[in-house]
């Protein structure tokens, strides 16, 4: 197991949003998270990577305790997470936000060959490589986002929608992309969204969350297929 | 010759403080009003230590650097865990209580009266006099200053910087330890302005509380929006314009008329024109502004 989640409870300081979640990744696993809006989904994401603090419960990442870890040490570890809502740094060159993707590597010789092999992924951050992102399109920037993820070479890659913000043609390229960095790279996925077609197209697995309790469990494709889904995702 | 000695001087202490307050607003996106309290906590480090404890002038300065460093990291701490307009709140109390301290602390600071007497730095035998020495002294601590500042901006903790300022969050997700960041940041320009503090006892011989309250900060703020963020050269120009703008009006006009007010109004007008025209300031760079 490469990720495992026990028994989680985070929140916001007084107001907990999530009560006793357990979740888990395999190797080369694609995870999705679905949810209606306020399930806490995000939050569990920030707690599992530690961005929130957790209360109490435990986050086991390639069997080690990681629950309290900081999170350049996640980073070390494998652990890749972008934020909802995450995007580059609009005012760095497209190298400069990738050079950043390794910041926390210990071994930081790695970084120019991992950029290499990131644009070979993604030839349009080659092309681009000297332009500000913000310059970009917003798919791009999304592409350049997951790809400075890529630079530390994680193991696991959390995404918090990938999708946000993005035009239908663009949320396509984005899922086809997540779909072949995951093979390439030999990475689970676990992947947060709110509309929750495409994301099961691409997962094994999913979980359902509602008020911050996992609803529903099991394949991804009994999921879709289940007469259930919309009232799981109304939290129902 | 000394008028114009003296305006050189100026504008090249308000450049040193306004690259170092370019290191926390443009770089780190750190709004701090509390820039001038500490080139105050710097100026009277630099008088209580040379004055009363008698100690040389290099340590004085040195230990004016170490203290504004202190200072800010300490109030750094717990405030710039605080989103923007509140950190801009919290250090303008700050700088409430510095001024406040220093009028008030009698003991040590001569309250309202200010410390006479800073002495002049001298190295070996030679002690720096008024005029072109004083100009020397300030040239070579200026270019100092902007060489440290140079160093910074070409260096791979630059982008790290940039990050932290376009989005904490991702910056957070990639390893990068965010407060930390802002806070040496912050140590490092409280250390920065302390160190001006210093450049300007010396040079003037007297520090006062009333030279580092709410005017100098909102000059300091103007000088580094007229200039340009994130710009060595624009920490120059913005000091430049707004030293030398005022005073050609001296040389215009005649006889009975208020020249101050004129003159006020016109620097007002400049401001609010440039900010229409030409945000980014006059050399600045448009990326460095925060939308």
């Amino acid at each position: 197991m490469l990720l495992q989640v026990n028994n989680l409870h985070a929140g916001y300081g007084a107001k907990q949003v999530i009560h006793g979640v357990d979740i888990n990744v395999r190797e080369r696993e694609i995870v999705a998270v679905l949810g209606h809006n306020g399930a806490g989904k995000s939050t569990l994401m920030s707690a599992i990577f530690g961005a929130i603090p957790v209360v109490s419960g435990s986050v086991f990442f390639a069997g080690a305790d990681i629950t309290y870890s900081a999170p350049s040490d996640k980073v070390n570890a494998g652990l890749g997470y972008s934020p909802q809502g995450g995007e580059s740094f609009r005012s760095l060159s497209v190298i400069d936000n990738l050079t950043l993707g390794g910041f926390a590597l210990k071994d930081q010789s790695q970084i120019p060959g991992r950029i290499k092999q990131v644009q070979e992924l993604f030839p349009a951050l080659y092309e681009r490589r000297n332009s500000r992102a913000g310059s970009l399109s917003g798919g791009e920037r999304q592409m350049l986002s997951l790809g400075a993820l890529l630079i530390a070479a994680p193991r696991l890659i959390i995404l918090d929608e990938p999708s946000g913000g993005l035009s239908p043609i663009m949320v396509d390229k984005m899922y086809e992309a997540i779909e072949n960095v995951a093979k390439t790279l030999n990475a689970s996925v676990l992947l947060v969204e709110q509309e929750a077609h495409h994301a099961l197209e691409i997962a094994d697995r999913a979980y359902v969350l509602g008020n911050g309790r996992v609803t529903f469990e099991g394949p991804a494709k009994e999921l879709a297929e289940s007469d259930k889904l919309s009232n799981l995702l109304l939290g129902f | 010759m000394e008028y114009f000695q003296h305006l050189l001087i100026m504008v090249l202490i308000y450049a040193c403080l306004t690259v170092s307050l370019d290191l926390n607003i443009g770089h780190a996106g750190i709004l701090s009003f509390g820039h001038a309290s500490f080139y105050g906590i710097g100026a009277y480090t630099t008088a209580i230590l040379t004055v009363y404890a008698g100690l040389d002038w290099f340590s004085a300065m040195v230990l004016a650097f170490a203290t504004g460093a202190i200072i800010a990291a300490l109030i750094g701490l717990p405030t710039l865990r605080l989103g923007g307009d509140y950190f801009i709140l919290a250090l303008f109390g700050f700088s409430l209580i510095v001024t406040s301290l220093i009028i008030n602390m009698e003991w040590l600071t001569n309250g309202p009266f200010g410390i006479r007497g800073v002495p002049r730095p001298s190295i070996g035998p030679y002690q720096v006099q008024s005029g072109y020495g004083m100009l020397g002294f300030i040239a070579i601590m200026t270019a100092f200053i902007f060489f440290v500042h140079w160093r910074f901006a070409s260096s791979p903790m630059k982008a790290a910087l940039h990050a932290v300022r376009d989005d904490e969050s991702v910056a957070m997700s990639l390893g990068i330890n965010v407060v930390r960041t802002k806070i040496t940041v912050f140590a490092l320009g409280g250390g920065f302005a302390a160190l001006c503090g210093a450049m300007g006892a010396f040079y003037f011989r007297f520090v006062s509380a009333d030279s580092y309250g709410l005017q100098t900060i909102i000059l300091l703020w103007a000088m580094l929006f007229v200039g340009g963020n994130c710009s060595l050269l624009g920490a120059f120009v913005g000091p430049a314009v707004l030293m030398l703008f005022p005073e050609m009006f001296r040389f215009i006009g005649g006889q009975g008329w208020d020249i101050g007010h004129i003159q006020e109004a016109l620097y007002g007008l400049l401001l609010i024109l440039l900010m229409m025209f030409r945000p980014q300031g006059l050399v600045g760079n448009k990326v460095g502004l925060r939308t």
